[in-house]
This record gives structure tokens, C-alpha cells and sequence, in this order.
């Protein structure tokens, strides 16, 4: 072995034990939420910082599916977010493509109002949203939820499907054109399909971020049936005691929806799919 | 197959100018060459004839039809991209079946059409796969194969060899050549390279600022430029310029290069006497080591640059750089000074004003 390879595998083994180091303190939380959620509560506090219990249990996950309202949280918090997830896509691959391809008269400006929406911290508006949406009915329901998420991640997400537009080459669309499609058809049959990738992250980004709010939901809903998860995990903090084993359980199941969601949709997120397309 | 006419086509952006009434005929069948320096409209004609551009002023026939304000979908016209501009996500034949099975051509016939492009491309092995494991020569190939099932009135072609490597470039020149040869339809193609302009086109258009400098067969252009703009542009290397006083001698006329040369001319029509711009092709000089009766002037080798088929040799005469080609390998060197000779029937004279030519 020459001091080159030598070099070359030290190099490749540093990465890995770098990575390893890496995907451990990322994951480690996780781990943590699993080994509390369980632990019988009585081990809890005997047993310390041990990395495993000594005894298991999944009466946690029983008591937070059988006498809790966890199971309607969790719905709504479905509903909640594949609705905003889906309206905010729509709205933001429309505009995006708008931003990506045509020239109109004030498009800086509405640009610069969009990102001016990202600037305040969201407490300042909480109580005018309040004033708005009572009137119009939208307090304490899931809608009125996804009508505001869907409002509030619609900017960034519209600068998020701009970017994806733009890096599909408009030469694309113009011999697309020429071949015998409308701009409609173009888009249809060539942009979109190569924004799929993108239009996907950005599902599962608006996604993650309604599912775990917490401000507006905590703010705009009263009623027990409407409590989305993550205010419903609130409940699990009495006023004298928090029961973490079930908290840990019950936020341990929050985790599935994701984790479903990022498995059908990652054979999306591989990057590549505008490769071949000109010659770079 | 037919002729594109282009009446006073015009083109500007706002204020900015960028084509200023083009007029012009390419015949049915005809490959026209569009050449011209960088940013002179070029590719804003071609996108203006393909109907992906707008038109600020003027019209296009193709054919016996008036397309000026129909979408570049139904002008039946196909193109070619510099950047290839091959659907990513679709196979080498659904790229090139693309076009007809918008228009909802059966399906057998959109097979064969694919089969007896592809044969004719080289493409056969190569059908199945995506655009992103092709070589760079292979996707040009597919680029014109998709154009060609369509079996359009009009080909349009950007530069479609420009990002190709030198070798390649000069077998892809050849192969559209002869495929031009094959289906003859009319074709517009734009290039930066003046060889693939010389010897792909019937004519040649030369382009300058957002006007036609000159249109005309290759080797009328190169022999008789009518511009002292197209003289400089077509060529390599390019034309020599000196400044010349022109003066008339009874029914004949003379110039004069720097008092060191006197070449006698037949008279000029449009000019009585003055300074003229005097232009010689690096080829139409001939070098010898002593001076020479005839038509000759005093120069000192700066640069030689043997190409093995030919010497290039570069040269100061005064402040003024002349070129001097030759198939020779003269025995010279940097310093050595030298005597050109002029041949008097290859001169170009140009207005110093104009740049319009006089003889
Ligand atoms: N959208 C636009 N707005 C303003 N000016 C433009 C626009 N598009 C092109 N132009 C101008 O029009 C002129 C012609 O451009 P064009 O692309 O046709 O040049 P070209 O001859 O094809 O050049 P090249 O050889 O570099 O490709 C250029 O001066 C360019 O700056
Ligand atoms: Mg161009």
C-alpha cells in the first residue's frame, strides 16, 4: 500500500465515523422519546439516565389510544395538514410558475410584499387574525386552521416552487411548443413532470410545519373535538405532575404520519431529473 | 416543402431597436445561412420565424400561408436548440414521437417514422434510453431526429453545433449536409462558424446591428463582399485593411498605399478621388525576400505560425498588422524584413465612410 491509499482510507473512514457522529446526535432525541415512552412509569425516575429500562412496557401507548382523546387529535392534525399541504402546494406552484416564466407589471413588488409577510414574528398577528376569522365563522374549526397555515407558508413556498420552475430550461418548453403543445400543454407534459420532484418537497415540507404548530392552533381552537396534536400533547402537562411516559408515547405516534409520508414520497426527492435535459 | 418570406419584419424591445425591417425570400428547399457577430439578432429572427418570439412589426409567409400571428404550434415548422432542449424525463423514442402523437398520429405510423429516422441517424441501438446517457453527439442527433419525423415545412436550427467538440462538429456539419441533400426541406440555420456557413449553405445571410449586411451564395460573398463589414466578417483569417488614397489617371484610376505602392485600377463609378479603405484577402499576397517589380510592400515578420497544411505569417507594416497566408513553408523568421506583393484584380475598395464597396 502506497502513502496515498493509506491516505485515501483514512480520509473515507474519517467521513464515516464524521457522518456516524452526525446521524447519532440527530437521532438521539428520537431514541430518547422511544426509551421514555416505554419505561413503566414507576422505573422512571429510580432508574436515571440508563440507555435501556429494565423492564419494558407498552401500556403508555394503551392508556394514550384507549383513554385519551388522542386518537381525534390525531386525526384532525391529519386532516389539518395534508389539507394545508395541498392547498399551499396548488397555490405556490401557480404562482411559482408565474414567477418562473412571465413578466408582469408589479411582480417586484408583489415579490417584496411576500417575503415582507416572513418578517413579523407570528405572536404580533395572532390577535388580528382573531378579529378576522371570528367573524367569518372560522375560529374553533379545522378549516380555518388550514386557511391560515395555508396563508402563512404560501410565500415561502411559492419562492420555494419558483426556484424549481426556473430550473427547468425554457427551452424545454419552447420546443415543446414548436413540437405542437399550447403553454398549457407544455406545462402539463414536460414542466411539470420535472417539477414533480420539487412540488413534492415542498408537500412534505408544509406538511412537517402544520403538523407541528402549535401558536394558531393553541390560539383558534376551543373545542375538545377540534384540538389538533400538538396542543392535545399540552394535556398531558397537569398542573401538578406531567405523565411523560404517556407524553413520549403519544408523541412517538405523532411521528408515524411523517415518517409514512417521507417514505412514499423520497423516490421523489432524488435530485437528477433535469439531467440529460441540455447540455450543462 | 416551401418558401418562408419575410416582409419588413421588425422586432424591438421596448425602445431598444433590435431587428429593423428585415426583408427577405428563402426559396423552397433552400439552406440559408444566418451568420453575424454576437447580440445582432440572430437568434430573435429564428424564434420570430418559429413564433416563439412576438413580432413588433412586419410578416412571414411560409408557404402560401401567412403564419404572422399563429402559435409557433401551428406553423408546422420544427427546430433544432443549441442546448439540444431534449425532453429529460422521456425515452429517445418518445422524444422523437413526441410531436406526433400530440397530433394523434396512429401508432404504427409513428413507429416507422421513428425507425426510418432513427436508421437514418444511427440511432437504432439507442431508442430506449433517457437523454441523460447520451454522449453530447448522440443527443444533437436525437435533437434532429425529433425534427425530422415530423417531416415539417421549415427546418430552424441555432447553433446546433456549437457544443459539440471540434471533430465532431465537422462529421455533424457533413451529416446535416447530406441529410439536407436527402429531404430537402427548406432550412435557416444559424452559426457562429463561418466554415459550417460556407460549406453547409446555398446562401449565405449576413447580419449586422439588426440588418441584412448582404445575402448571397457563399463564394459570391467571399469574393465579392459588399460591405467592408461583411469583408472583415467572412473569412479566416480575416481580410487585410489599409488606407489608400484613390486618384484617377486619364480613363483609368490609381492608388496610392503609404506613397510606397502604387496600384493602378480600372476607375471608380461612384467616387472621383480620396481616401478609399483598400482591402486584400491573406491569400492574394504573396511574400518574397527582395523587392520585386510590381505591386509591393515593405514589411517585418512579427509572428510565424506553421499549421502544417499552411503557414500563417504575421506582419507589421507600420503600425498596421497584416496577415499573409500560404501554402508554402517560407523560410522566415520574427525580424526578417520582407516584401509583399499585392495581386491588383483581388483588391476591395470600400468607402471610408460607408463601408460601402466601390470597384
Ligand atoms: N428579452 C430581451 N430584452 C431586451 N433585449 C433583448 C432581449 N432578448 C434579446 N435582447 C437583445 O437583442 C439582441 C439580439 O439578441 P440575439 O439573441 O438575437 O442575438 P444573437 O445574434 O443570437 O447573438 P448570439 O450570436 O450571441 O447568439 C441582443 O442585443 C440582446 O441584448
Ligand atoms: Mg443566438
Amino acid at each position: 500500500m502506497t502513502a496515498y491509499t493509506i491516505n485515501r482510507r483514512l480520509w473515507s473512514t474519517g467521513r464515516y465515523l464524521a457522518l456516524s457522529l452526525y446521524v447519532l446526535f440527530a437521532l438521539f432525541p428520537l431514541f430518547w422519546l422511544f426509551r421514555v415512552s416505554i419505561s413503566p412509569t414507576k422505573l422512571l425516575y429510580t432508574e436515571g439516565t440508563s440507555l435501556w429500562p429494565s423492564m419494558v412496557t407498552i401500556e403508555n401507548y394503551l392508556i394514550v389510544l384507549q383513554d385519551t382523546s388522542f386518537p381525534t387529535y390525531f386525526l384532525n392534525s391529519v386532516t389539518v395538514s395534508l389539507g394545508t399541504a395541498l392547498c399551499t402546494t396548488l397555490i405556490a406552484s401557480a404562482a411559482g410558475y408565474a414567477f418562473s416564466r412571465f413578466k408582469f407589471k408589479g411582480k417586484a413588488i408583489i415579490a417584496f410584499l411576500l417575503l415582507l409577510t416572513q418578517m413579523f414574528p407570528l405572536v404580533m398577528v395572532i390577535a388580528p387574525i382573531y378579529r378576522l376569522m371570528q367573524p367569518l365563522g372560522l375560529t374553533d374549526s379545522l378549516t380555518g386552521l388550514i386557511v391560515v397555515y395555508t396563508a402563512f407558508n404560501t410565500p415561502f413556498a411559492t419562492f420555494l416552487m419558483q426556484s424549481f420552475f426556473d430550473a427547468v430550461p425554457k427551452d424545454l418548453e419552447d420546443a415543446a411548443m414548436i413540437d405542437g403543445c399550447t403553454r398549457f400543454q407544455a406545462l402539463i407534459r414536460i414542466v411539470l413532470p420535472l417539477t414533480l420532484p420539487g412540488m413534492m418537497a415542498t408537500l412534505g415540507f408544509i406538511f412537517t410545519a402544520a403538523w407541528s404548530e402549535l401558536l394558531f392552533a393553541l390560539m383558534l381552537i376551543n373545542s375538545e373535538s377540534q384540538v389538533t396534536f400538538p396542543v392535545g400533547l399540552l394535556n398531558f402537562i397537569s398542573k401538578f405532575s406531567v405523565d411523560w411516559g404517556q407524553m413520549m408515547a403519544a408523541g412517538f405516534l405523532a411521528l408515524i404520519p411523517a415518517c409514512i409520508f417521507f417514505a412514499l414520497i423520497q423516490k421523489y426527492l432524488v435530485t437528477g431529473m433535469t439531467a440529460g435535459a441540455v447540455k450543462g | 416543402m416551401s418558401a418562408v418570406t419575410l416582409n419588413n419584419f421588425s422586432k424591438s424591445y421596448g425602445k431598444m431597436s433590435v431587428l429593423s425591417g428585415i426583408d427577405l425570400t428563402i426559396n423552397s428547399g433552400e439552406f440559408i445561412a444566418l451568420v453575424g457577430p454576437s447580440g445582432c439578432g440572430k437568434s430573435t429572427l429564428l424564434r420570430m420565424i418559429a413564433g416563439l418570439e412576438e413580432i413588433t412589426g412586419g410578416n412571414i409567409e411560409i408557404g402560401d400561408r401567412t403564419v404572422t400571428d399563429l402559435a409557433p404550434k401551428d406553423r408546422n415548422i420544427a427546430m433544432v436548440f443549441q442546448s439540444y432542449a431534449l425532453y429529460p424525463h422521456l425515452s429517445v423514442r418518445s422524444n422523437m414521437g413526441f410531436s406526433l402523437k400530440l397530433r394523434k398520429v396512429a401508432t404504427e405510423k409513428i413507429t416507422s417514422a421513428i425507425n426510418s429516422a432513427s436508421t437514418m441517424l444511427g440511432l437504432d441501438q439507442l431508442l430506449e434510453r433517457l437523454p441523460k446517457a447520451l454522449s453530447g453527439g448522440q443527443r444533437q442527433r436525437v435533437a434532429m431526429g425529433r425534427a425530422i419525423v415530423r417531416r415539417p415545412d421549415v427546418f430552424l436550427f441555432d447553433e446546433p453545433l456549437s457544443n459539440l467538440d471540434a471533430k465532431l462538429r465537422v462529421q455533424m456539419r457533413s451529416e446535416i449536409k447530406s441529410l439536407h441533400q436527402d429531404i430537402k426541406t427548406t432550412s435557416i440555420y444559424v452559426t457562429h462558424d463561418q466554415i459550417e456557413a460556407m460549406t453547409m449553405a446555398d446562401r449565405i445571410v449576413v447580419m449586422n446591428k439588426g440588418n441584412i449586411e448582404q445575402a448571397g451564395a457563399p463564394l459570391d460573398i467571399y469574393d465579392r463582399p459588399e460591405s467592408k463589414f461583411v469583408a472583415g466578417f467572412i473569412g479566416s483569417p480575416a481580410m487585410n485593411f489599409f488606407t489608400a488614397e484613390y486618384k484617377p489617371n486619364g480613363s483609368d484610376g490609381f492608388i496610392n498605399i503609404n506613397d510606397e505602392c502604387t496600384i493602378p485600377l480600372p476607375k471608380l463609378r461612384t467616387l472621383q478621388q480620396g481616401t478609399v479603405e483598400c482591402g486584400i484577402r491573406p491569400e492574394h499576397l504573396s511574400l518574397s525576400k527582395e523587392k520585386k517589380t510590381g505591386h509591393s510592400i515593405k514589411v517585418t515578420v512579427d509572428v510565424v505560425e506553421p499549421t502544417g497544411l499552411a503557414t500563417i505569417v504575421y506582419l507589421s507594416f507600420g503600425d498596421q498588422k497584416i496577415c499573409f497566408y500560404t501554402s508554402d513553408r517560407p523560410d522566415i523568421g520574427p525580424g526578417d524584413t520582407v516584401y509583399l506583393q499585392l495581386s491588383e484584380n483581388k483588391l476591395h475598395l470600400f468607402d471610408v465612410n460607408t463601408g460601402k464597396r466601390l470597384n
